[in-house]
């Protein structure tokens, strides 16, 4: 409800440039059990030893990052196939790709793991995606 | 269901081609417009006496003022007459008070004409329905303690009327209107006649309940306060609501309209100020005692005819009067607040014809004000006409200083006899607003004087609303141009089902650059079971799959939206949402409505646009189809169904 407050307190002389900062206020719109969750993540994420937060990831670094797999994508392809999976620790997201891959036993939507491999620009978006991580499930 | 109980109660919806635009001729327009004003006959007289006959006196002092008393405001009517004349000849299209002041004194007072017509509306129905209501308790005092009840009954059947869209046709206004002018001038003829041969007797008190005999041995040495004396006076002045209609109505006339109207209205001054007069006088001889359950001219009339065939006439006719000045305000509300809603300080629904080609929204909301006026006041007319008079010589005032302005302004032939006669109104019914205001404020008057401010206040806080959202949306060459937008597309889905295919099927259509399935799964079998279908199935679209700690859809849809739009910039989201659709309304109550919760929390979102892809499906076509489907053996593994909550995302 208080999200549906704030996304209904209104913006005057709406412009397009003003729209990113929108979408920004957007982006903090969860509802405080959201927030509670994220901020369990967050605790959960920073209780583990040797990672870097995922919203500190540089392109083309060797690292290691904890998180919860937030959503998993399955990308049916004849012949070739892949996992896809989006990691957030609560300071941003990242993408864990393997290749040669359906199906790995333990990755499931809302598994929290470790993840270390060598991040690299995604194509399509913004986010970074690790290719063929090596990865421990927590 | 609901839009059949609508098409029995109002009746099938009319075209907007079929809209008449008749013109009635001066016989029937007096009657139309003027119903209003006549039939306040009915009660002014026992209204005044209610305030200084009652009022902490005595009868004889109260009727020996009731004559001087209905002659100032006879005074006041020609006035106001006179004024008016003028509106009508300056606005041939319709100077309604709000029009006029709004032409000649800008916003606020304009605002101030609209808030008073209104409230003024809602009490010409409540004081109107009550004593029509009374006019029959005066035949059967039994009915007294059904009041309210027979009053609302009444109201519900004028707005059914209204909302089925009856027009004020002459054929149902004329009889009941002259009839009551016939009987009135009947009743005022054989008091008359019987005066002057001396057997016009008073009313024997001691058959009235409620009235102590002590009130009339009480010596007529001492004298009406001033206070009193005005407050009775406001009473009175109430005769006088609704002589503004016709300024209202003048396109209706047949030409030469405006002279035509001009003419219509000193006819209605006449009678209403000659029926007024009249039953003042009458009452001075016939001594009638205040009551709400038998009213004046009840009184007088028994007096004078006898408890006859004419008596009952002039009871109905009273009461049928009564009701069709209610019903003048059904016409009235929902047009002015039409034109408040036009300059944007109303809601704009108040703008639409309904289906019957009226104002439905203003219809209903007037029927629903003035029946919690009745019930306030428990429908009794004397607690509910201190009230009235504010925000009808409000109206007055503002519209004869409007008029002044007018002729300043443009200064046409005889612009200096306007100017006199205006200034006259204005001062006049400026006076008489104070009068009001003042010696009535504590038994009711306050109650318009409170609400007014808050009603502007309303209007102008709409007003504004409306001003800033146009001059957001509004578009400049500059802000015309080329903007590239990414698409992204997300297409929710339970399991996989031909509401599902659909929707894939249409998302694909949209070629938007990032296309996705979305499904939330409650655990890690079921996020198993959908990676497995949607691999069986053969789903050419990338499917992603998230987890929803709380077994619940809305959430973790609206955070993964959150994240996928933080993934591009200057993109649109496109959700899918494939709804289940059953044909039979109450079979919507077997399904969970997600649908309508996503679409609801997706809203109020930029860059986000909710489709519905619907699949309609009629019960026994399911069944036959799921019989099909496990004879073919394609079985759609029975596990699923377990998933209730996610089952479809539509369902």
């Amino acid at each position: 409800m208080t999200a549906f407050r704030r996304t209904l307190a209104y913006q005057p002389k709406l412009e397009w440039n003003q729209c990113v900062v929108l979408k920004k206020f957007f982006s903090k719109l969860t509802t405080p059990i959201d927030e509670l969750d994220a901020a369990k993540l967050r605790t959960f994420c920073c209780g583990v030893q040797n990672v870097t937060p995922i919203g500190d990831l540089r392109a083309r670094e060797e690292v290691a990052v904890v998180g919860e797999i937030s959503s998993l994508r399955i990308v049916p392809r004849a012949g070739s196939s892949w996992l896809e999976a989006t990691i957030s620790d609560g300071s941003g997201s990242v993408v864990a790709l393997w290749t040669g891959r359906r199906r790995i036993a333990g990755i499931a939507p809302g598994r929290r793991l470790v993840l270390k491999g060598r991040a690299a620009p995604t194509p399509s978006d913004r986010r970074l995606t690790i290719y063929n991580p090596a990865y421990e499930l927590l | 269901m609901a839009s059949t109980v609508k098409r029995i109660l109002v009746g099938k919806p009319i075209a907007s081609a079929d809209l008449e635009h008749q013109r009635i001729r001066k016989l029937i327009a007096l009657p139309v417009f003027s119903s209003d004003a006549i039939s306040s006959t009915a009660y002014a007289t026992g209204e005044i006496l209610a305030v200084t006959a009652v009022g902490g006196s005595s009868l004889a002092l109260g009727l020996s003022k009731l004559v001087p008393i209905a002659a100032v405001v006879a005074v006041l009517l020609v006035i106001v007459v006179i004024s008016y004349r003028q509106t009508i000849f300056a606005y041939p299209s319709g100077g309604g008070s709000y029009i006029v002041s709004r032409e000649n004194l800008g916003e606020y007072p304009s605002i101030l004409a609209a808030a008073s017509l209104l409230i003024d509306y809602i009490l010409t129905v409540a004081v109107s329905i009550s004593a029509g209501v009374e006019a029959i308790i005066s035949i059967n005092q039994n009915l007294a303690n059904e009041r309210v009840l027979i009053c609302l009954g009444l109201i519900a059947l004028i707005t059914l009327a209204n909302l089925r869209g009856l027009r004020e046709s002459g054929g149902l206004f004329a009889p009941p209107t002259y009839l009551y002018i016939v009987m009135v001038v009947l009743l005022l003829g054989v008091a008359a006649w019987k005066g002057m041969h001396g057997n016009l007797g008073h009313i024997d008190y001691a058959s009235t309940a409620g009235f102590r005999e002590d009130h009339l041995e009480r010596e007529i040495g001492g004298n009406l306060t001033l206070f009193l004396l005005l407050k009775g006076f406001s009473s009175g002045a109430v005769a006088l609501s609704g002589v503004e209609a016709i300024s209202n109505g003048v396109p209706a006339f047949k030409k030469n309209e405006s002279k035509n109207a001009a003419a219509t209205m000193t006819w209605m001054g006449i009678i209403l100020g000659t029926l007024f007069f009249g039953t003042a006088v009458l009452a001075h001889h016939v001594r009638p005692v205040p009551s709400s359950t038998k009213t004046a001219i009840a009184q007088m009339g028994e007096q004078v005819f006898g408890r006859g065939v004419l008596f009952f006439i002039l009871q109905i006719s009273t009461a049928a009067i009564l009701t069709l000045a209610a019903n003048t305000a059904y016409a009235d509300f929902p047009r002015l607040a039409q034109l408040i809603a036009r300059d944007g300080y109303l809601p704009r629904q108040f703008k639409n014809f309904g289906d019957r080609l009226v104002f439905s929204n203003g219809i209903i909301v007037l029927a629903a004000a003035s029946s919690a006026l009745i019930i306030i006041f428990g429908g009794v007319t004397t607690a509910l006409i201190p009230l009235y008079a504010v925000g009808v010589f409000t109206a007055f005032t503002l519209s004869q200083a409007g008029m002044v302005r007018h002729h300043l302004k443009l200064r046409e032939k005889n612009w200096q006899f306007g100017v006199g006669v205006n200034a006259t109104g204005t001062v006049a019914t400026f006076g008489v607003t104070l009068i009001v205001a003042i010696s009535k404020f504590t038994s009711g008057a306050w109650v318009p004087i409170v609400l007014i401010p808050p009603i502007m206040y309303v209007f102008i806080r709409i007003k504004k609303h409306y001003t800033r959202v146009s001059t957001s949306l509004a578009v400049t060459p500059e802000i015309v141009r080329k903007q590239a937008v990414e698409l992204t597309t997300v297409v929710l889905v339970g399991r996989i089902h031909k509401g599902v295919l659909r929707a894939v099927e249409y998302a694909k259509s949209l070629r938007s650059q990032h296309l996705v399935a979305l499904y939330v799964a409650n655990d890690e079998a079921a996020a198993r079971e959908m990676e497995r279908q949607w691999e069986e199935f053969g789903m050419d679209i990338p499917l992603e799959i998230v987890s929803s700690p709380y077994r619940e859809l809305v959430e973790p849809v609206l955070k993964y939206i959150e994240d996928l739009d933080s993934r591009w910039e200057h993109d649109t989201i496109t959700v899918v949402i494939p709804e289940f659709v059953v044909t039979r309304w109450y079979q919507q109550a077997l399904h969970n409505q997600t649908a309508l919760r996503l679409k609801g929390a997706l809203l109020f979102r930029e860059g986000i646009v909710v489709t519905s892809v619907p699949y309609l499906t009629d019960g026994d076509e399911a069944l036959e189809h799921a019989q099909r489907v496990r004879e073919s053996g394609m079985v759609i593994h029975a596990d699923n169904e377990a998933h209730q909550s996610t089952d479809g995302h539509g369902h």
